[in-house]
């Protein structure tokens, strides 16, 4: 193990109450108040429970996912005739939503933010996820969501921990050999 | 969502969502078939993706009924929506906008009301910061934020 000249911070000293502080996290280095970094510990430790249990918590606790996987690439939506099933029907499909997050994703990405209609939006979308993934999907969904997680884990904690749920469950199911395999 | 007279037309306001049928429906009616009308969105915080539907479906209604839809004021978070869904603002004219800026200095935010002319001008004229007195920046790709009015 490495060691650190760093000092050690006891985060319950009540001096440090309105204290704002400079972390690097995840590769960005960010001023932060006590609260956020406590909370960004949170995450993060909630996280390393996760690989060392082997399996996401969200994963553990939902019902079966029922991850199967199509035999074809999915096809794309149309998207000069409107046909996505994130509008007309209640299921959202692996094409629908890599699509719309890619549309968000060239959209945010000057101001690397997520709008708070877009936050309501992906939190809608993958709620409605439906887990037949193609075996073979040919986008860059993981990538996108890597940056969405990246632009607002230092200041919407929830959605960040909403969005890697999303991804270490999506990994899980998309990787794992096919149930019926 | 709430929906309510407003100036020459109607103003809809709030989030729309999935249980918002009847009020698309009544609001469809109280809208004199084949005449103009203008529907404000000021204050509409939300329109979820399980309700886009229905507001495809209010168009698609006041269209067949010779209404020509145009939408007013519209606010940044419909807007946003409208960029990533363009069935939205699809065969609509929008005629003005809220669009977000912010100070480069103490980084508050404020809406600027614009007519759609002026958005695709590019002549925006950002104020000055009323906390602070700096410059107000688009931290959203203009391109990307008024793609939603067409090329007019």
């Amino acid at each position: 193990m490495s060691k650190t000249s760093a000092p050690l911070i006891n985060l319950e000293d009540p001096n440090l109450a309105d204290a704002e502080m400079v972390v690097l996290y995840r590769g960005v280095l960010l001023r932060l108040s006590k609260e956020r970094v406590v909370s960004l510990l949170a995450l993060e430790e909630r996280w390393l429970r996760e690989v060392v249990a082997g399996v996401p918590a969200a994963l553990a606790a939902a019902p079966p996912p029922a991850p199967r996987k199509t035999a074809r690439a999915e096809a794309q939506p149309d998207e000069a005739g409107g046909k996505f099933t994130d509008i007309e029907g209640d299921i959202v499909s692996h094409a629908s939503l890599s699509y719309r997050i890619k549309r968000i994703y060239n959209y945010s990405r000057a101001a690397q933010a997520l709008r708070p209609a877009h936050k309501n939006l992906l939190n809608e979308l993958i709620t409605r996820f439906d887990w037949a993934i193609p075996e073979h999907p040919n986008t860059q969904l993981e990538f996108h969501l890597r940056e969405f997680v990246r632009w607002v884990v230092a200041t919407d904690a929830a959605t960040a921990a909403r969005l890697e749920d999303f991804m270490n469950r999506y990994r899980e199911c998309r990787y794992q050999p096919a149930a019926s395999a | 969502m709430e929906f309510k007279p407003y100036r020459d037309g109607w103003e809809l306001s709030g989030d729309i969502t999935a249980k918002d049928a009847p009020l698309f429906s009544a609001l469809t009616a109280a809208i004199p078939a084949g005449k103009p009308v203008t529907i404000y969105l000021p204050h509409l915080t939300n329109v979820s993706s399980s309700a886009i539907r229905l507001w495809l479906g209010f168009k698609n209604d006041l269209k067949a009924r010779g209404n020509t839809l145009t939408l007013a004021e519209c606010s940044s978070g419909f807007v946003d929506m409208a960029n990533v869904y363009d069935e939205i603002a699809k065969g609509l004219t929008i005629s003005s906008l809220f669009f977000p800026v912010q100070c480069v200095a103490c980084e508050a935010t404020t809406e600027l009301l614009l007519t759609a002319e002026r958005a695709r001008s590019g002549a925006l004229a950002l104020p000055r910061c009323t906390a602070c007195g700096s410059e107000m920046h688009a931290f959203i790709d203009t391109e990307d934020y008024f793609g939603c009015l067409g090329s007019g």
